[in-house]
This record gives C-alpha cells, sequence and structure tokens, in this order.
C-alpha cells in the first residue's frame, strides 16, 4: 500500500491510508466509494436533524476566541469569534509587549473551563502560561528571532497555530473539547510584518491592513503567497498601462519582507514589500536591441512620469541610472533624432550620453510613498 | 395536551440521538466498513458522535451532513476541517451559516481523486 505521506508531489495528500491498488479484489477506488456514500447518505439520510440535547449526550459546547483585531470594528463584527473566523497575531506590539489573545467558554453559558494551550511548531513560539481555569483564559505567545526568522526566502511562512484544549464541567460531568487556532493567508503576511519590526534594523514599514491584501489573478505581482499585499501597486500599474497604450511586463511588484530579500534588496524600507511600487519592462524587451529597444523603454518612462507617483526611476537592478523622474529632452533641429529612438542622438545626463543609458537600463520603477497607518502596529 | 416532565423528555430525545447516530453508524459502516480507513465498530460511533458535535458547531444538524462530516474525518483527520487547506478554504469562504458538509465532502472525493491519479501516474 503506498503511504500518501512520503516523497514527491503526493506528499500534500494528508489523508489516511487511501491506496490505488485493488483491496482484496475489489478495484473500485476509493474516491468512487466516497462518491457512493455520499449519494447513498443524500437518499437514505436526508434533513433527518442529527443529535438533540439528551442526558447521556455531551452539551452544546462552544469556544470563542479574541485579539486585539477581533476587536477592531473593520475586521470583524463581534469581539468574540468562533475559530474559524479568528485573525491574530503574535509578538511584540507597538507597545513593546506581546500581544495577547483569549479565548472563552461562550456555552455552556458562564461554564468554567481548564485550559491547556499548545503552540504548534517552533514558530508558533512558546506559552509561558499555558495552562489555567475559568471562563476565560488569556495566553500570550512569546516569539524569538531564532523561532521566526526574517532571512531570505522564496517560500511562503507556515501559519502560527496554537491547539487549544478545554475541560468543562457541567452537570457534573467532564468534557473535553479541542479546537486549532490557525493563521489565514492575510494573518501570515501579517506576521512577517511584526517580525521584520521587531528584529530588523531600520524596519519602519507599518504592519499592513488586512483589507489591503488581495487576491490577484496576475502572477507577476505576487510574492511569496497567493494573496498580494497592494497599497498603490495595480492602481500605478493601471494608470501607467492607460498612458502607455499596451500591457506591460512587471518584472517585480509585491515582494513580501523575506522575498524582498531574497530578490537582493537591501532597503529595509523598500516600497515593493508594501505594494506601493513596480519595476516594468516593455512587453518582448529581452528580444529587442538598439533604438528598438530605448524607444520602448522611452515610451514605458514617459508613460510612467505621467501617473501620479513618488517617484519614477530608470534602473538598472537596483540603481537608478537616470536622474530621478528627471524629463527626457525631446529632439530638436539643433539636437536631431537621426536613429529615431526619441531621444537626441548628442543628448547627455551626468556625462554620459542619453542613448547608453537607454541601453542598459533593465526596468523602469514607479511607487508610491507607505500609508501612514499604524493602527495594527 | 401530553406534558412530559424533563427526565421523561431527556429519555426521549436521548433514545432519537441514539437512533439517529446508530442510522448514520450503520450507513457509514456499509460503506466504510470494507475500506482501510475504518478504525472499528466502538471507534467509528466514536467518529460519529464527535461529527455531530463539530457539524453542530457549522450549525450543520441534517444526518446526511452528519454523515458526510464523519467520513472526512474517517478519510482525513478529525480536525480536517482546519488542518486541510481545501478545507479551511471552503470554511473560511462561507456565507452566513450556510450548510458546507456537502462542498467539504465534494472536496474531499476531488483531494483523494487527485492523490489517486498522481499515484497511479508514479
Amino acid at each position: 500500500m503506498l503511504s500518501p505521506t512520503t516523497s514527491g508531489p503526493l506528499g500534500s495528500f494528508t489523508g489516511k491510508a487511501v491506496s490505488p491498488e485493488p483491496i482484496q479484489g475489489d478495484t473500485t477506488r476509493f474516491s468512487k466509494k466516497m462518491e457512493n456514500a455520499g449519494a447513498a447518505a443524500d437518499q437514505q439520510l436526508g434533513d433527518k436533524p442529527a443529535g438533540g440535547d439528551c442526558a447521556t449526550c455531551p452539551p452544546q459546547i462552544r469556544l470563542e476566541h479574541r485579539s486585539q483585531y477581533t476587536a477592531k470594528t473593520r475586521y470583524s463584527e463581534q469581539e468574540w469569534v468562533l475559530a474559524r473566523k479568528f485573525i491574530f497575531l503574535v509578538g511584540k506590539d507597538a507597545s513593546k509587549k506581546f500581544r495577547t489573545l483569549s479565548v472563552r467558554v461562550a456555552e455552556p453559558a458562564g461554564a468554567s473551563a481548564t485550559w491547556e494551550v499548545t503552540p504548534i511548531g517552533d514558530h508558533s513560539g512558546t506559552i509561558q502560561k499555558r495552562t489555567g481555569t475559568g471562563n476565560r483564559f488569556d495566553y500570550t505567545p512569546e516569539v524569538t528571532n531564532a523561532q521566526r526568522p526574517i532571512s531570505a526566502s522564496r517560500k511562503p511562512n507556515p501559519p502560527v497555530q496554537y491547539r487549544i484544549k478545554a475541560t468543562i464541567t457541567h452537570e457534573g460531568k467532564s468534557h473535553e473539547i479541542v479546537e486549532m487556532v490557525t493563521q489565514d493567508e492575510r494573518d501570515i503576511i501579517r506576521q512577517e510584518y511584526v517580525d521584520q519590526r521587531m528584529w530588523r534594523d531600520g524596519f519602519t514599514l507599518h504592519v499592513p491592513y488586512r483589507t489591503r491584501i488581495k487576491e490577484t489573478n496576475r502572477a507577476d505581482l505576487r510574492g511569496n503567497y497567493q494573496l498580494i499585499l497592494d497599497s498603490a501597486m495595480t492602481e500605478l500599474l493601471t494608470a501607467t498601462e492607460a498612458a502607455y497604450g499596451e500591457k506591460v511586463y512587471v518584472s517585480s511588484g509585491w515582494r513580501n519582507p523575506r522575498r524582498n530579500r531574497a530578490a537582493g534588496s537591501t532597503v529595509p524600507n523598500s516600497n515593493h514589500q508594501h505594494g506601493g511600487a513596480l519595476d516594468m519592462q516593455p512587453v518582448g524587451a529581452k528580444q529587442m536591441t538598439g533604438a528598438t529597444r530605448r524607444a520602448a523603454y522611452l515610451r514605458l518612462y514617459n508613460a510612467a512620469r505621467t501617473v501620479r507617483s513618488r517617484v519614477v526611476l530608470l534602473e538598472k537592478g537596483a540603481n537608478a541610472v537616470y536622474p530621478t523622474s528627471a524629463a527626457v529632452p525631446s529632439p530638436t533641429p539643433k539636437m536631431p533624432d537621426d536613429n529615431e529612438d526619441g531621444i537626441p542622438d548628442a543628448a547627455t545626463s551626468g556625462g554620459s550620453r542619453v542613448e547608453s543609458i537607454f541601453d542598459i537600463a533593465s526596468h523602469v520603477h514607479i511607487d508610491r510613498a507607505a500609508p501612514d497607518e499604524a493602527d495594527d502596529d | 395536551m401530553l406534558k412530559l416532565d424533563p427526565d421523561q423528555r431527556r429519555e426521549i430525545t436521548a433514545a432519537t440521538r441514539n437512533e439517529s447516530e446508530r442510522r448514520i453508524f450503520a450507513l457509514l459502516r456499509q460503506h466504510y466498513g470494507p475500506t482501510q480507513v475504518w478504525p472499528g465498530d466502538a471507534e467509528a460511533l466514536e467518529v460519529v458522535r464527535a461529527a455531530t458535535v463539530k457539524a453542530a458547531g457549522y450549525e450543520m444538524s441534517a444526518e446526511r451532513d452528519v454523515f458526510k462530516i464523519a467520513a472526512l474525518m474517517l478519510s482525513f483527520s478529525d480536525d480536517f476541517d482546519t488542518r486541510e487547506a481545501w478545507a479551511r478554504e471552503i470554511v473560511a469562504a462561507r456565507d452566513g451559516n450556510a450548510p458546507i458538509a456537502d462542498l467539504l465532502y465534494q472536496a474531499g472525493i476531488a483531494e483523494v481523486r487527485r492523490y489517486e491519479d498522481a499515484a497511479r501516474k508514479s
């Protein structure tokens, strides 16, 4: 029998052993058995309610969770939420104290529990006081730089997770309930900014609002995650493409902080990290040469300059090669453009011919300043 | 009108509950009993009870929903709804208290099929 938890692309399958091979001569696939079983349940069981109150049944137990983010009305209608709606970050906040999370017994109302909270994985940190009693339990995960690395990476961080066990005594009987609270992708992304703020010198970007983390169908805008942080990026891109008159290729869009380092950036607060910057190339630029290439880059550079932004840079790698946001002179009878690339043949900047500068450019960079949103820090 | 005292009511609801559990368990055993995920009758009955509680947490009480939750717990794990990315997506995208047992079940089947297809090719 194959073990589904081993090797290669199958490793992502976390189900119990499900062999594609016949079992005891039965060649029906397990997935087919599941289909048949589901159809039988629909036909034979239907909508009859299962369970209900009874003396021998466990009571309805409902736990609810709270963080400083569920308490924000922009994220949650209720301060206390079920585990599947729980949003949270760990680590030190703006007051330099570790964030505290809370759990309570919501049903049976007022019931008291014995609590035990267990971090899942080193990256979830440690909890000094992870047991307690009462209707409500507050726990404060503490994390270290070793547990939450901020080094270069092109892989997504795993979610912070806690296993919460509550033992509740109700009507003379003891009942146990176990729940997991797990960061969703928005909070996994936000957690990177908390980590950077704790340990990276000079990192001052705020923890992004959840509402700024969005879905996209453009793979070239993504960092290490399916979702992107977008404070201005798609607005800049849309406006540039409108001015340029066609699609552009984005060589670098949002970079989550760890990917920013993997991309070789040494700038702690690179605007790429809050989704406020783009590196763009004309589509097909790699196949272009000479005047054709220069003309395409000039057109893109000029299109970007018409967009409301902080700066537009012509860059080679991480270095600006032309003065920030500066106009490129237009050809005149005295400054002719014989090779028809749109740049006067004799124009210079900083002692170099402007044409040579456009020849070596690798992309046009455009960005906006990071939003001043410190509420979630 | 017939009035029941609390003890009588508890007896009746307990009987209903047991009957319901037995129905779900019997169908589950019929389909999953001969497979490698069946943990034995005693444990499987516990899974049905846990599935009832889990389904109730999602405000689903229909027997067929409990059946599907129990089947997924058998095929994946007791905490499949928080452990599995495909299940988490469905839970996160849930609109209000809409029943999601069938969505989860179909996604579970698709996940198993994906694994089976890949395993056959390898």
